[in-house]
């Protein structure tokens, strides 16, 4: 007998079809449990916690994040902040000058 | 942690996609069973690829769950193989370390093709379709695919190859050598 592509399809579709009908009955009652499974689950909707995580991320970056400082107040910030640091080192200077003419006159 | 909702579906349309799954799960079990040689991974392989067309594809029109089934079956077969793949790699290296005393590696008696036994009793398998499924599992698992999905389930080479993730010249190509390998297999015995 010679075998061609069409009677070996045939052929082969016949034993797998023959093989499914004769499953067990363990096989069938687990077929039918996955069947259920599938059908009762609860769907996820994960974008709903993207969602709500990228709400609660918005707030705390517009609760957090910095008042913009215009250059003006930065610098003026910086020179008050220095010109307080050269009285100091002025005064420390008198204080050490004074110190020493003290000490040289006594 | 991701919320969950009940599915929301008209009575219809999970009746109908009960009879969907219905309709395919024996099949689809048989391909995954011939794919793993294994029936409970098989069944694990299904239950996997019915969770996915019902969670993320439950919403779509009836006609477009059938390619869709198919194509979650092969990837999740696909995986189900890579998985392997990995266990076996992971397997050699500790016995390359001396970590694994060699008992969980698979026995190959267990593993070796049933014997054939008299020819007389083969013929007799042949024609009952044993041989038949037998002969199938030797395939590789791209042949495998591309037959029963062709063959069996009846799709055409564009729907085959969406099925199996591949291009329509790669399903024929498949296609061509499984034939060839079950018709060489299958004539040995033939009167």
């Amino acid at each position: 007998m010679n075998c061609t592509p069409d009677t070996l399809v045939d052929e082969v579709s016949a034993a797998l079809d023959d093989s499914v009908e004769h499953l067990d009955a363990r096989t069938l009652a687990r077929l039918s449990h996955a069947r259920r499974t599938a059908l009762a689950q609860k769907v996820e909707r994960p974008w709903r916690a993207w969602l709500g995580a990228a709400a609660c991320a918005s707030m705390l970056v517009v609760l957090v994040w910095p008042q913009p400082q215009t250059v003006s107040t930065i610098n003026t910030a910086v020179l008050e902040s220095d010109l307080e640091l050269l009285e100091d080192l002025d005064m420390l200077t008198w204080l050490s000058a004074q110190k020493l003419l003290k000490d040289g006159t006594s | 942690m991701p919320q969950s909702d009940a599915i929301k579906r008209s009575p219809a349309q999970q009746a109908a996609l009960n009879r969907f799954l219905g309709e395919v799960e024996r099949r689809a079990f048989r391909m995954a069973e011939i794919a793993t040689r294994n029936p409970d991974e098989a069944l694990d392989v299904v239950q996997d690829a019915m969770l996915v067309l019902v969670r993320n594809y439950g919403d779509r029109s009836e006609a477009d769950w059938r390619p869709l089934f198919h194509r979650i079956l092969q990837s999740r077969i696909n995986d189900w193989y890579r998985r392997r793949a990995v266990r076996a790699k992971v397997l050699v290296v500790r016995q390359w370390f001396g970590g694994g005393d060699g008992d969980e590696l698979p026995d190959p008696i267990d593993t070796a093709p049933a014997p054939r036994g008299e020819p007389g009793e083969e013929v007799d398998n042949q024609r009952s379709g044993a041989a038949i499924i037998a002969a199938l599992k030797t395939l590789p698992r791209r042949q495998q695919q591309a037959f029963m999905l062709r063959a069996w389930e009846g799709l055409d080479v564009a729907a085959t190859a969406h099925a199996m993730g591949c291009s329509e010249g790669s399903v024929k190509t498949h296609y061509f050598r499984a034939t060839r390998a079950l018709q060489r297999q299958l004539e040995v015995f033939r009167p």
